[in-house]
């Protein structure tokens, strides 16, 4: 007989499920790790770690008390483990095209709100966020807003100063070299 | 329920989230804060000295013990951590996304700037004061979160929602247009 013919990892994840692992131990090592790392780093009790490592197991601890915050918590994770597999994803696809993995120029800026909305979309789906006001927007609102959009648009384009050189091209250009990585392409 | 979900209820009734835990975080806390800067005095032990540790045991213990008699106090503690525990668990997803645009070079904070620095630090302050604002009572029925919320959405087109908005805008515009002319200076 197989010495691994009987093994089944659906069986030991459900078993490790079942046994409180997902809801109690993961969060609970999770919050004290990044704790005790933030507090390490910072210093905010001098060189004591004892104290670092007391107060990083309070927090987890008063963590997994609330049963319901460790519930949104184990909606959100999955979901940011995804978004995370998306951009790997995304990543590889380009890098087959570009030199390299790093991304200068805008692509940073446009990272970081990339990010926010990856992490509000994560948060608001585990916690079924009932946006207010949403549902009551109207075509008319829509319209008033890009009316708007496009009066401050265009106060922009005219208050703006000219940037010598480069036309609409050339900026094209800095913005696809900023992929091959840097602040211009390789 | 879970095995551990079990242990953890046990844990509830018998008082450990309620007493032992913000007695040992207050605490440990103002222990540690008392060992460095160093307020009740130094003792000398040869060429070194040391911070007064029996004294800080028992300022910090007076304490501890003043704030677990205090059962209010104690019910914000336990409703507001877990919510910057998540807080915090947000603000780590939001810097690993972030790390996947960054250069290897130079670490994130580097990478981020001044300017995302001090934005993503204000955001934090006002995200932690939030959380405070919404465990705090107003009443028997709602936070003080809640209270404003409330209010703000009951009261938006009244004077005093109105004449706030329009203060803050008329600063930040004062601030914008200030501030524009010390950057084209410093371009010069």
């Amino acid at each position: 007989m197989a010495v691994f013919e009987n093994i089944d990892f659906n069986f030991v994840v459900d078993s490790f499920a079942d046994i409180g692992g997902f809801d109690v131990v993961l969060p609970f090592l999770l919050v004290f790790a990044v704790t005790f790392a933030v507090l390490t780093k910072i210093k905010l009790f001098g060189d004591k770690k004892k104290i670092d490592v007391l107060v990083s197991l309070i927090l987890a601890a008063f963590l997994i008390s609330a049963t319901d915050i460790v519930e949104l918590l184990v909606a959100f994770l999955p979901r940011v483990s995804m978004i995370i597999l998306v951009l790997l994803m995304l990543i590889l696809a380009v890098g087959v095209f570009s030199g390299g993995s790093e991304w200068g120029g805008g692509w940073l800026l446009m990272g970081a709100i990339v990010a926010i909305i990856a992490v509000l979309w994560a948060l608001g789906a585990a916690a079924e966020w009932d946006v207010p006001l949403l549902e009551d927007i109207t075509e008319q609102d829509i319209g008033t807003l890009i009316v708007i959009g496009v009066f401050v648009l265009v106060i922009w384009l005219i208050v703006r100063e000219p940037k010598s050189g480069g036309s609409f091209l050339d900026s094209l250009e800095k913005l696809v070299g900023g992929l091959k990585g840097g602040k211009s392409g390789r | 329920m879970t095995v551990l979900g079990n242990a953890i209820e046990f844990l509830q009734d018998f008082g450990i989230f309620d007493v032992v835990l913000p007695f040992l975080l207050v605490f440990a806390v103002v222990f540690g804060i008392l060992e460095k800067t160093r307020i009740l005095g130094e003792e000398k032990l040869g060429k070194e000295s040391y911070a007064r540790k029996n004294l800080n045991a028992i300022v910090a213990f007076v304490i501890g013990m003043l704030v677990v008699a205090a059962t209010k106090i104690v019910g914000v503690i336990n409703e507001a951590l877990p919510k910057i525990s998540l807080l915090i668990v947000v603000s780590l997803s939001f810097l690993i996304l972030l790390g996947f645009f960054v250069s290897s070079e130079k670490g994130l904070y580097e990478s981020l700037g001044k300017k995302w620095m001090t934005f993503l630090m204000i955001f934090m302050f006002i995200a932690v004061i939030l959380i405070f604002l919404g465990t705090i009572p107003a009443n028997e029925k709602q936070s003080w979160l809640g209270f404003a919320y409330d209010y703000v959405i009951e009261f938006w087109s009244g004077t005093l929602v109105a004449t706030t908005v329009l203060l803050i805008v008329i600063i930040w515009a004062i601030i914008w247009i200030t501030r524009g002319d010390t950057g084209r200076e410093k371009k010069e």
